[in-house]
């Protein structure tokens, strides 16, 4: 399954569902202006069911705290069905911030969207 | 009160006790003391009113509305099966307030969409519909989510927290019923209410945000504190707690700053605090900083209502011979001032956000304090901060701010460090409440 990307220009979300694994590209400012419209975007299209979450930030610019509880939702999903979610690409201040908030703890990180679906 | 009456009631006494405690301005006499052997009430009341009306107010159990008072003021209704606390909280609340009291819950839910109160109080276990279930009705009706809900309840225990705490309400209170505790939760949650109906007109008022500012007491035990906050009308709150822990010689104190923007972030940030409030105030146990945030984030994790938005915490512990225990949930990490050295060292306390995990652990670090040591902690909207083109080192900053100022007492050195720092932030950065408290260990002399 793949869904067009939100037609905004300052930013992009994609969920693609493939073999139960979901992977989500993001990119631009994920911030308080734009994450009503992710939230609802991703609500429509992560699957109840799946192996995996890999949320692909290598094109994310700017993340504030709305943009932490957005993932921070995602990961309560991905922990409650059993399930792992991993984050590719993570730099600069979208990785800071993620770590000041201690995601590095409960989450892993990898520098391709292969090595994440690799890792399984 | 310019006359007094006698009155001996025909009552077995059950419950008067309590009612003369929130009558200060009245007298009780127990039969005990008494030459007859019988309960007295004494009441005061104004020398041109009349006596009866006096005592039908007070028979009044179903309804009790002040015929004069002015449209402006708020409602609130009172549901509770025990006509002795309904007509106690009438009393308390009638001057200010216009109240509906019923003795069945199913009464006060047929009457909501009628009257549109501003607030219920409720008790929590009543014959038939008990008040959590009152809560899940009104939450279903129009505004009745928005309606700030406060539970009675005579239990303290844990397994009642634990349910209180999982049907989201704003706050609660124990029986007996203390005045000024619930004239307090009363003015703070209309306060709120009305903060987040202004927000949505865009009219805020900056008084109510200035109402309800986090503080501390200047003393805790041997320690010194300043704080200082500015409080934005919209977005996160940031949100202060002490109390002593009983019968040690030591205090508790959880900083707490709920992120985000807008209304949203905003009521969400009141809702934490209650949510927090009720865990740290609630409860007879004597958390640690690290059992703290466990159980704050057990709450939270449960709660989905709350995954809009997130707070950062830290839980620390002063005692009285400079002993500091701090446990962090995503918080900035604290800076300790070390005099002797005049070296300042930042506090490698870390742990998860609160609610990521049903189980998170945290771990509590112990640090020991000289005298005229001083630590710093701030909730300081960072996300901002690390935008490129702000503030580039929040630490280096304070660190050099926390030197300069080390000669200084401690109210005039906050002054300087928030001053400073005030001047650094470009005003459109100011997206999110900004709270810096200075803890100064003055050993056990002071």
């Amino acid at each position: 399954m793949s869904v067009t990307p939100l037609n905004q220009a300052k930013y992009d979300l994609t969920v693609k569902v493939e073999s139960g694994n979901v992977l989500i590209e993001c990119e631009g400012d994920y911030d308080f202006e734009t994450i009503p419209n992710l939230r609802q975007k991703l609500k429509e299209c992560v699957p109840d069911k799946f192996n995996k979450i890999v949320v692909d930030l290598s094109r994310v610019e700017f993340l504030d705290s709305t943009g932490v509880g957005l993932f921070a939702s995602l990961l309560k999903k991905a922990h409650e069905n059993g399930k792992k979610l991993v984050f590719v690409g993570a730099r600069g201040q979208p990785r800071a911030v993620l770590d000041i908030i201690g995601f590095d703890d409960l989450v892993e990180y990898y520098e391709t969207q292969s090595d994440a679906l690799l890792s399984l | 009160m310019e006359a007094v009456e006698n009155k001996k009631l025909n009552e077995t006494g059950r419950g008067l006790a309590l009612i003369a405690k929130s009558y200060p301005d009245h007298a009780y006499l127990n039969a005990d003391e008494a030459q007859d052997g019988l309960n007295h009430f004494t009441i005061w009341y104004p020398e041109r009113g009349n006596l009866e009306e006096v005592f039908e107010h007070a028979e009044i159990a179903n309804k009790t509305m002040p015929s004069k008072a002015p449209s402006t003021q708020k409602k609130i209704f009172i549901v509770d099966d025990d006509k002795t606390v309904r007509l106690m909280l009438e009393h308390i609340l009638s001057p200010n307030y216009h109240v509906y009291s019923y003795g069945r819950a199913r009464d006060a839910l047929q009457e909501f969409d009628i009257v549109k109160p501003d607030m219920v109080i409720s008790d929590l276990l009543m014959p038939g519909m008990g008040g959590g279930e009152l809560r899940k009705a009104l939450s279903q009706k129009k505004g009745g989510d928005l309606t700030p809900f406060v539970f009675l309840s005579g239990n303290k225990d844990a397994a009642t927290i634990d349910y209180i705490n999982q049907l989201g309400i704003d706050d609660y209170l124990t029986k007996p019923i203390d005045k000024d505790q619930i004239m307090t939760v009363i003015e703070r949650l209309l306060l709120r209410s009305s903060q987040v109906i202004d927000d949505i007109q865009g009219r805020v008022s900056s008084n109510i945000t200035e109402t309800l500012k986090p503080s501390l007491p200047k003393k805790i035990g041997n320690w010194r504190t300043a704080v200082r906050t500015m409080s934005l009308s919209t977005g996160g709150g940031d949100f202060l707690f002490h109390k002593p822990v009983k019968q040690e010689d030591k205090d508790l104190v959880v900083i707490a700053d709920v992120m985000g923007h807008g209304l949203e972030a905003k009521f969400f940030s009141y809702a934490y605090a209650g949510y927090i409030r009720s865990v740290f105030y609630g409860s007879d146990v004597n958390y640690n900083p690290s059992e703290l945030l466990e159980a704050f984030s057990k709450m939270i994790n449960k709660d989905p209502v709350l995954e809009s938005t997130i707070i950062t915490s830290q839980a620390f512990c002063l005692e009285n011979d400079g002993t500091f225990l701090c446990a962090s949930a995503a918080h900035p990490k604290p800076l300790i001032f070390n005099q002797q050295e005049e070296a300042v060292i930042e506090l490698n306390v870390t742990g998860p956000l609160a609610g990521l995990m049903g189980n998170t652990k945290y771990k509590s670090h112990e640090y020991s304090l000289s005298i005229g040591d001083r630590l710093i902690f701030f909730t300081d909207g960072f996300f901002e901060t690390l935008r490129p083109g702000g503030l580039e080192d929040l630490k280096s900053f304070l660190e050099s701010l926390m030197i300069k100022s080390i000669e200084l007492k401690l109210d005039e050195a906050i002054e300087m460090i928030w001053q400073s720092y005030l001047s650094n932030i470009r005003p459109n950065q100011r997206k999110d409440d900004v709270t810096l408290v200075l803890i100064e260990y003055n050993g056990k002399d002071q």
